[in-house]
């Protein structure tokens, strides 16, 4: 005899009763979904939340009071192991990258059609990232941006260090103290101190042996 | 017993999770029969029924659109009459518009104009 799987229990979060009723109605209507609470706010989705603890969380940003961000990273906080999705009318990047850095499992839109929802919110519980390729897309693209970024200061600047900053990075990264440092370039320990001073500054780091090896990793060596 | 009376709805929607929703509901209500749905665009008129509906309903993300206005007032042209419900997304709230042909007599005026609630502005 085949054995029947249970359903994915899902708590729907929303505040539009309307699209929330509907929405309720394509889940049950699915066998493998059972829709087992409804939240019309964030805070009433804490507590169903505690209360059901559904297999997913189906979650509208936008919500007056307790929005579903705020909402999901208190979720999270007291129920680590819960499936979030994001569901939302707002195509904003801030709101995604957001939606990720509080737990969401995924981010969808409400201007999807119901079965690649289906098919994402499937994978989500399988631990998936419930996201559409466009908006995979945002998310590389700005971990590039990021990348990129990562050889600026705080202002932009390229970060860069002088060829005699250079020359003490390298002494220093061999073992040299500032003495041998200041000796090995003819100059004073006060300018070799100040140097290193500087080179610790620039790369943001705490310690000579830090700085070499930021230095080694972002080629500024 | 008599059989209950059915309501045409005519459905106006994007091809959204919404629209789709909406289309799920009111197909499962025994009173109703669902006309579409059809493109949320102007254009869309020219293929409407013959025998006019009940009722329209007006799917989208953003109900207050030029385009919205304007299929709402094509509506109106092609059915005299017509009660349109306009839904989105971004209120959780719907507009009802409903429109109805009366004779042009002072008496109809009047009573049209008496037939409206004061506002709280008007009131005070």
């Amino acid at each position: 005899m085949m054995r029947k799987t249970n359903p994915i229990r899902v708590l729907l979060v929303d505040d539009h009763a309307l699209f929330r009723e509907g929405l309720a109605g394509i889940l049950n209507a699915q066998s493998d979904f059972l829709v087992v609470g409804e939240a019309s706010d964030g805070l009433e989705a804490q507590v169903m939340a505690q209360e059901l603890s559904p297999d997913l969380i189906l979650m509208d940003v936008g919500m007056p009071g307790c929005d579903g961000l705020e909402a999901a990273r208190r979720i999270k906080w007291v129920l680590p192991a819960a499936t979030i999705v994001m569901l939302t009318v707002q195509d904003n990047e801030e709101k995604l990258f957001e939606a990720i850095k509080c737990g969401a499992q995924g981010y969808l839109l409400k201007n999807m059609r119901s079965r690649p929802m289906l098919e994402l919110l499937r994978g989500a519980v399988q631990g998936q990232a419930a996201i559409t390729p466009a908006l995979a897309g945002r998310i590389l693209e700005e971990f590039r941006r990021l990348s990129r970024h990562e050889g600026l200061t705080a202002e932009g600047e390229a970060l860069t260090l002088t060829p005699r900053e250079q020359e003490v990075l390298s002494l220093a990264a061999e073992g040299a103290t500032d003495q041998e440092v200041a000796a090995a370039l003819s100059i004073s320990l006060y300018t070799a101190k100040s140097h290193m001073r500087n080179i610790l500054a620039k790369l943001q780091v705490n310690s000579r042996r830090e700085a070499a090896r930021y230095a080694r990793e972002k080629g500024l060596l | 017993m008599a059989a209950t009376s059915k309501r045409r709805v005519l459905l106006f929607c994007v091809e959204s999770l919404f629209g789709e929703s909406l289309i799920h509901i009111l197909s499962q209500v025994e009173d109703v029969v669902l006309l579409g749905p059809y493109p949320m665009r102007a254009g869309a008129v020219v293929d409407l029924p013959d025998v006019p509906p009940d009722i329209a309903v007006i799917v989208s993300e953003d109900s207050e659109t030029p385009d919205i206005a304007a299929l709402t007032s094509l509506l109106l042209g092609h059915y005299p009459g017509l009660a349109i419900v306009r839904i989105g997304l971004q209120d959780n709230v719907m507009q009802v518009y409903s429109s109805r042909t009366l004779p042009a007599s002072l008496a109809d005026l009047l009573e049209v104009i008496h037939s409206q609630s004061p506002t709280d502005d008007i009131r005070r």
